[in-house]
């Protein structure tokens, strides 16, 4: 049984390629504007990182924070985007707007109500984030948020917009 | 014969997992993986139980093909048997198998999908059909559902189908449409205005045949709700109204009053401030695609919140649940930023947020002097929209302030003032309120890029229930490793015999998309609340392995 | 493809519209349903053995029985000419003797008593007010009017026999179950089922049967035909509020203690409605 599950995760954790493109959803922007997830991973051939995050998820704020306060020179340095999707439901939906104006996160911010953008993409538990290259492929992804994280992060950017392998 | 089928599972799928990568005619594969594992052991001081499988695993797995405008998936889920805590009435959760197989087209105005799916109208208040894996409710709809685009900004769905019943499905037939018009985009000359407008409307109706010995019961019942989005510059303002016919069931005690509910929001922000003001009033709403169902089985709607989400553990022992039979609620909250490089602020600013949320009961009044209220095969009571009633069902005020204060520590501290309607919430009877104070400090070194390490004090006061908690957490995170230590102690239970230590130790390794968490140690009995429906959580003792994956 | 969706979602939206069960008010339950929300209903059957269509009352009270079980509380009150034995010799018919004080007061025994000059079968529902006098064939819709009601008292029935003194001892607790300003009577009487003796009966051949079955036969009362008024000074105005009556009365030779029930009523003084009633059986 335990060998199995061994076995298992092995098979798992040795797989990290992606080729996967963004699915075809519609999700909320801030002013209850509908758009497409296509439409919002358009960067003009330059990466895209998409963070999923709720408001009540201590983790996922201390991450973009730690994005936003990088996002300056990231952006200068590799032309790369921030896209950050709130999983926050009905309840706190209403306040994503308010909540993050207030940090002053110079993210585009979308609302996905009812977990649909966040089931396409497969992502179990937030924080989840996804790196685009510039054909808008998933070409790295990460779960969980530890301290540091950003670095690594920023190290894989800056990798994709070179247009060099991540490995 | 169970271990043999997980083999066989296994096998298959990594041969599925080795497979993802190679694209073939430009299709592709992607899903995701989670295995929850945890080992039982008896505690009577805690009431933690151990199963006669001493392993119990809750795991599931998502798989999605996509070519083109196409694509079809399929999750496979095992509960063998389900973890403790879960929808599990009779074992009616237990097994393996593959639930939820879909397939969908998609075309720039159209998306067709079969099967499987997962759809909300406006806020919920009439459909919502949704997963949430952490309290195990999965009301996913059987059926078809279309998707098209009329013109620039306006919008159409159509659902019909059944919901999901743990392995089957409910006995209501589904039917709902939901419409919403964009008139900024709509109308070429508004598509530059500040002033942005959008309303929408559904309706839904739900078929079950009655055979009621009784009561004429109503075999489809009807509901509509419309919604309003407006926003000027930082001003948003968003409302939405429901109304429901005349749904007896068990729960409402077979009252014939149509149900209502009314959610405002308003909320101001700019850079550095937000202001969230809301109200909720929800009278007999409550709506399942089975009049007999129970618990968090085949919900059709569902009423947020007006609550703050307390994800810090010891303000979650009291979490808030929505009350569809009715409640009347406010909430404010402010977000502010103290700016940067100023005396108070800081170098890097500090965030201040306040909440305040109270909900109180709906007032009703006897449609007759001699029927009492929500008497069965009458009307029930009489309320009016926005009516206030005496009974206090919760109340929280919150502050959080967190704070940078150089380039390696953070701060985050925050006060909770809790009043928790303990009878009414819990359902049970002869318990007083409880009036808690919670202060917690949360405060992460960062030692070097990488390396960091998290301490996590909560205090809890209160003279009722189990009387006051301490916490104390400590994490310790490398690249892609943590380590958590942490005890829980109720310390001041009235009981000074039962005193506990919920102590824990884990650790964890995360890379890309992978996750595996083994933890090991006490968890307290409890209440865990996302989105209106609680579980209740077991005491329980023992290892916990805990693995996620996307692919 | 535009157009032909267009008519698509517009068949769909009439559809979904039209999906809608509204249950208008009167028509919650099923024509034949009830709700007892514990409410009794006493039924006083005015009856006689030598009344020959008596019987048709005493099916209607099983039939209600059945269906209504004990939501029924029934007292037959035997009175009247039909009551009369016909002689003492117990070899042969209507040698019984059904009378009792109450019921003679009630119906008369050789002149009208106090409902009048009375042709039975007749009888009254839930309430003691002659005007409300009606047959048997009205019973069940009389009866169907309170049955959804909620008990606006509650009577709790404390009792036991002396065999040293052969006597019947009660208490009774009436209990306030809704606020009110009403003057309260409580009637408290001893009542006995599986009676087998003669009763004539018109849809029967031989018309005189000998073994039949005389049920919630009236045998005597605690505290007269009307009982007494208890509550003074609104003492039973408020929910919670309760009086406790106690009583003792002797017991009769020909009853059979065991098939005797204790059956006790609370009314309107105003207006005679009975308002809830209780049963405690002496079996032990």
């Amino acid at each position: 049984m335990k060998n199995i599950f061994l076995v298992l995760i092995i098979g798992l954790l040795s797989i990290n390629l992606f080729s996967q493109e963004v699915p075809q959803v519609q999700i909320k922007d801030l002013n209850g504007k509908t758009v497409n997830t296509k439409s919002i991973v358009e960067n003009d051939g330059k990466p895209v990182l998409v963070s999923f995050f709720a408001t009540w998820c201590k983790p996922c704020i201390k991450e973009l924070s730690a994005f936003n306060d990088e996002y300056e020179d990231w952006a200068e340095e590799t032309g790369v985007k921030i896209v950050a999707i709130s999983t926050d439901n009905a309840r706190s939906s209403s306040s994503v707007g308010p909540f993050v104006n207030a940090r002053g996160w110079e993210f585009d911010i979308y609302l996905d109500a009812n977990g649909d953008f966040k089931r396409a993409m497969n992502v179990g538990n937030v924080p989840h984030t996804f790196l685009l290259d510039g054909n808008g492929k998933v070409v790295w992804q990460h779960t969980s948020y530890l301290e540091g994280d950003e670095d690594h992060t920023f190290e894989i950017i800056k990798k994709v917009a070179k247009g060099q392998a991540i490995k | 014969m169970k271990k043999l089928t997980i083999l066989i599972l296994s096998i298959l799928s990594s041969g599925v997992f080795s497979l993802y990568s190679q694209e073939n005619n430009g299709g592709q594969v992607s899903g995701n993986f989670q295995s929850d594992i945890q080992y039982y052991m008896e505690d009577n001081q805690i009431g933690a139980v151990a199963v006669d499988e001493n392993v119990l695993v809750n795991s599931w797995a998502n798989f999605a093909y996509t070519q083109g405008n196409f694509s079809a998936g399929f999750r496979y889920e095992g509960y063998l048997n389900s973890l403790l805590g879960y929808p599990n009435q009779g074992g009616i959760n237990d097994g393996i198998g593959m639930p939820i197989k879909w397939a969908m087209f998609n075309n720039n105005n159209l998306e067709i999908t079969v099967g499987n799916y997962y759809e909300q109208f406006g806020n919920g208040l009439i459909f919502r059909s949704y997963e949430e894996k952490t309290l195990g409710v999965d009301n996913a709809m059987m059926g078809f559902r279309v998707k098209y685009t009329i013109a620039p900004g306006v919008y159409l769905k159509g659902v019909v189908g059944k919901q999901r019943y743990y392995w089957d499905y409910g006995p209501s037939i589904v039917r709902g449409v939901d419409g919403e018009i964009q008139f900024n985009d709509l109308i070429t000359s508004l598509s530059e205005s500040n002033f942005r407008f959008a309303a929408g409307g559904s309706f839904v109706s739900k078929f079950q045949k009655e055979n009621n010995p009784t009561y004429n019961l109503p075999q489809n019942v009807g509901s509509a709700a419309g919604r309003i989005n407006m926003s000027y510059k930082g001003i948003n303002l968003s409302s939405e109204y429901a109304y429901k016919i005349n749904d007896p069931n068990p729960e409402n005690n077979y009252i014939y009053k149509p149900g209502q509910a009314f959610l405002i929001n308003a909320t101001y922000s700019q850079k550095g401030l937000g202001v969230v003001l809301g109200t909720k009033w929800v009278d007999n709403m409550l709506s399942r695609s089975d009049r007999n169902a129970t618990l968090s089985d085949l919900t059709l709607n569902l009423m947020p919140e007006i609550s703050k989400n307390h994800t810090y553990t010891l303000p979650a022992f009291y979490p808030y649940a929505s009350q569809p039979i009715g409640e009347f609620g406010v909430k404010a909250n402010v977000f502010y930023k103290i700016p940067k490089n100023t005396i108070i602020g800081g170098k890097y600013g500090t965030t201040v947020s306040l909440y305040y949320s109270r909900v109180h009961d709906i007032d009703r009044t006897r449609i007759s002097d001699t029927i009492p209220e929500f008497s069965s095969g009458t009307l029930g009571y009489n309320s009016n929209l926005f009516s206030i009633g005496k009974e206090l069902f919760y109340q929280d005020m919150t502050v959080e302030i967190s704070r940078k204060w150089n380039k390696n520590i953070y701060t985050n501290i925050s006060y909770v003032n809790l009043l928790y309607n303990y009878n009414l919430l819990r359902g049970v009877a002869g318990y007083d309120n409880v009036y808690a104070h919670i202060g917690i400090v949360d405060m992460t070194y960062k030692i070097k890029s990488g390396v960091a390490i998290r301490g996590e004090f909560q205090g809890m006061f209160t003279d009722q229930d189990e009387g006051n908690w301490g916490l104390g957490l400590i994490e310790l995170t490398i690249p892609k490793w943590f380590f958590t230590v942490f005890d829980n102690w109720n310390y001041g239970n009235p009981d000074s015999n039962n005193r506990p230590h919920y102590l824990s130790a884990g650790f964890g390794f995360v890379s890309g998309g992978n996750r595996i968490q083994i933890t090991y140690g006490k968890q307290r009995e409890g209440v865990m609340c996302i989105g209106g429906v609680c579980r209740n959580v077991p005491a329980s003792n023992g290892f916990s392995l805990s693995i996620s994956s996307t692919f | 493809m535009k157009t032909r969706f267009l008519i698509y979602t517009a068949v769909i939206v009439l559809g979904v519209l039209h999906s809608c069960d509204k249950i208008e008010e009167g028509e919650y339950l099923k024509d034949d349903a009830y709700i007892w929300n514990g409410r009794k209903i006493v039924i006083l059957d005015m009856t006689g053995h030598k009344c020959g269509h008596c019987p048709r009352g005493h099916e209607v009270i099983t039939e209600l029985i059945t269906k209504y079980g004990d939501a029924v509380v029934p007292i037959a009150i035997h009175g009247t000419s039909n009551a009369r034995p016909e002689t003492q010799d117990t070899a042969l018919p209507f040698h019984y003797d059904f009378r009792t004080d109450i019921g003679d007061f009630l119906t008369g025994r050789d002149s009208p008593g106090y409902y009048g000059d009375l042709f039975l079968p007749t009888g009254i529902v839930n309430s003691y007010a002659v005007e409300k006098l009606s047959g048997y064939y009205n019973w069940e819709t009389q009866l169907a009017e309170y049955i959804a009601l909620y008990p606006e008292f509650l009577i709790e029935i404390e009792a036991n026999t002396n065999i040293a003194d052969s006597s019947i001892n009660c208490s009774v607790k009436t209990i306030t179950n809704m606020d009110n300003a009403r003057k309260i009577s409580l009637t408290v009487l001893v009542v006995e089922d599986h009676i087998i003796q003669w009763q004539k009966d018109y849809n029967s051949n031989p018309e005189n049967i000998e073994d039949y079955e005389h049920n919630h036969v009236l045998r005597a009362g605690f505290n007269g035909a009307f009982g007494e008024i208890i509550n003074k000074n609104n003492s039973l105005a408020t929910v919670g509020q309760e009086i406790t009556k106690s009583y003792s009365i002797k017991q009769n030779p020909n009853w059979v203690i065991d098939n005797c029930m204790i059956v006790a009523f609370v009314y309107d003084n105003d207006t005679k409605e009975i308002l809830q009633a209780e049963v405690f059986p002496l079996k032990k």
